[in-house]
């Protein structure tokens, strides 16, 4: 490789880096917690509704059919039902509802019901930490945010391959390579090329399952132009959609009991539903959507389109055989979630993920000490240490005290998870600033980290306070979520004052030297 | 770096996208299997186009090679497209 290409990759490499360091370590970040999204949920509902452990399921149609009449749902709107699953224990059904006076658009209603009793829990979920997290994770909060992420994530793949460009001489000679006696600059070099290296394949991975989710638009649409001239629906059937867009016939047909359906399909297919779509309820044309997840293969997702007038799965809207764009986006897809993952596996994908988010931080520290050495420009560095190391460091006090508001704060406050999300956004945007201020980085860094673990031990302690009991008779029922993920914020709480104390005591001897270099230079001087 | 970025952002997608339409149509294969390679293959390209484009001292040097390239796969694209061959 010419010095020249390594040299304008690693110009390149730098400032990509720097420019998307911020919102990529949100991404990655919200990525991780993401993948305990269910131990999450379950740690914040389930001490609020407990419930006993059984697979009775409460009969489904006379809830729906009284939803419809409650509603007054339109038959051509999709009424969603999620059975319980290892990812939620309750029972939820959603619909949107006609326009209400003064309303431009129609009302999404998302109600949660006991699953053993039929029991209503409530109608508007006031624990949305996790899908705030998840929705941060794709979307950052931002209006567009799902195209904004996906050009991250293409330049975070343009980082990955000037990595490879940068670091390829040295992949295997410098592979264990860690100077840990060495100066900052050299350790954090180390660390960025050590976890760079380490996480490749699940780095790009990540990028290209990203790009995938977030800008598949982008080739769907002269796809359908040029391949296709325009044949939309011809589209979608080769890459294995299906769009249900019958219209009312306006006939009334008696719709079958859903648990005799779910039954007699489980059975038939030994697949475990999860979830069904039911498209114009009570017309002749009513079709039913089945989902759930094979238990042979890797990722092997299910799909079925039920018909209710012929009682039957009908070819015209469902998919033949194997579909290689299904099964391969499928594979790809469950590689990004790690939904077929158990505990374990999960834990090793966190653990990579945090890896990344440390290797921006490290990137960043590079750049910042490289530009701090030079003594030019210092309201610029002190810009970009805010937005950059500030931003990194802000959101894990951010997510620390979220958690901690989402177990203490009463399930009855109005509001409850906008309250939570706007102090999330105060604390990084405080973050922000006191990066821009603080000059020690080190201490900064050690600083974050003992405030987030503060808040995780209080949360901890709230939680025994508060639902102590609760949490023992759920484990004992079989659900450990709630406990489990109760242990493992104690568990994060401890490395992270670990860590952040050795950071701080670091810190100090370093500012002590320096104060020390610079008394002698004014000795000498 | 500005016109880098902007030009590998486009030039890079429209390659990326011309070249696997041309294996589309050159390369007879299932529809399921044409469209899973080739958005997996088009990001990756498109990527891989950008880190050439950076990895270069100026735009020159890759543009001399990358528009020709782009010109004649349109120009293929095109004459399948419009029925003059295959």
């Amino acid at each position: 490789m010419k010095a020249e290409t390594l040299r304008n990759a690693l110009h390149a490499h730098g400032w990509l880096g720097l420019l998307i360091s911020v919102p990529l370590f949100i991404i990655f970040w919200a990525g991780a917690i993401t993948l305990f999204h269910p131990e999450m949920q379950r740690w914040a509902t389930m001490p609020h509704y407990p419930l006993a452990q059984s697979s009775q399921l409460t009969p489904l149609t006379p809830i729906v059919e009284r939803l419809i009449d409650q509603y007054n749902i339109d038959p051509k709107e999709r009424i969603s039902v999620r059975l319980p699953s290892d990812h939620m224990p309750y029972l939820s059904i959603f619909f949107r509802v006609p326009k209400e006076e003064n309303s431009e658009k129609k009302r999404f209603v998302s109600l949660t019901f006991n699953p053993q009793t039929g029991e209503q829990l409530h109608d508007h979920n006031p624990f949305e930490l996790a899908d705030f997290i998840y929705q941060l994770h794709y979307n950052l909060k931002l209006p567009q945010g799902l195209y904004i992420v996906g050009l991250i994530t293409l330049f975070f793949m343009v980082l990955v391959f000037t990595g490879i460009v940068i670091q390829l001489k040295n992949l295997i000679k410098h592979f264990f390579m860690y100077r840990k006696d060495r100066n900052t600059r050299n350790k954090m070099n180390d660390l960025h090329n050590v976890v760079g290296v380490i996480s490749l394949p699940y780095g790009l991975m990540y990028a290209l399952t990203g790009l995938m989710f977030n800008l598949l638009i982008l080739l769907q649409v002269p796809s359908a132009l040029v391949l296709y001239q325009g044949d939309i629906p011809a589209l979608s059937k080769d890459a294995g959609f299906i769009n249900f867009n019958e219209e009312l016939t306006g006939n009334p047909l008696a719709m079958p009991d859903l648990n005799a359906l779910l039954s007699k399909q489980r059975a038939a297919t030994g697949v475990n539903i999860t979830g069904i779509n039911l498209h114009n309820y009570g017309d002749e044309s009513a079709v039913f959507r089945l989902a759930g997840k094979r238990k042979d293969g890797f990722a092997g997702n299910y799909n079925a389109h039920y018909a209710v007038k012929t009682d039957s799965f009908p070819e015209a809207i469902n998919v033949q055989g194997d579909n290689v764009f299904v099964e391969g986006s499928s594979i790809l897809f469950s590689l990004h979630f790690a939904n077929f993952a158990g505990l374990d596996l999960r834990f090793l994908y966190f653990v990579l993920a945090i890896g990344v988010c440390g290797m921006i931080v490290a990137g960043n520290v590079l750049w910042i000490v490289k530009r701090q050495k030079r003594a030019t420009h210092p309201k610029t560095l002190a810009v970009m240490r805010g937005l950059t190391l500030g931003g990194c460091v802000g959101i894990m006090p951010a997510t620390a005290i979220a958690i901690l508001l989402e177990r203490i704060l009463p399930a009855g406050v109005s509001d409850r998870p906008e309250v939570v999300q706007l102090v999330f956004a105060g604390i990084l945007l405080l973050g922000v600033i006191a990066g821009f201020i603080y000059q020690h980085h080190r201490r900064f860094v050690g600083w974050g980290l003992v405030i987030s673990a503060v808040a995780l031990t209080v949360t901890f302690a709230a939680d025994w306070l508060m639902f102590g009991q609760t949490l023992l008779n759920l484990h004992q029922q079989g659900f450990a979520s709630p406990l489990g993920f109760s242990m493992a914020l104690t568990a994060t709480a401890l490395l992270m004052s670990g860590i952040g104390y050795k950071l701080l005591v670091q810190g100090k001897a370093v500012e002590k030297s320096v104060d020390h270099g610079s008394k002698q230079i004014e000795i000498n001087g | 770096m500005w016109a880098k970025t902007l030009i590998g952002l486009f030039l890079g997608l429209l390659l990326a996208m011309s070249i696997f339409l041309n294996i589309g149509y050159l390369i007879p294969m299932p529809r399921d299997i044409l469209l899973f390679s080739g958005y997996v293959g088009i990001f990756l390209a498109w990527a891989g186009f950008m880190t050439w484009f950076y990895s270069a001292e100026s735009l020159k040097k890759p543009m001399k090679i990358a528009l020709p390239l782009f010109f004649g796969s349109v120009g293929i694209n095109s004459l399948f497209y419009l029925g003059v061959i295959g």
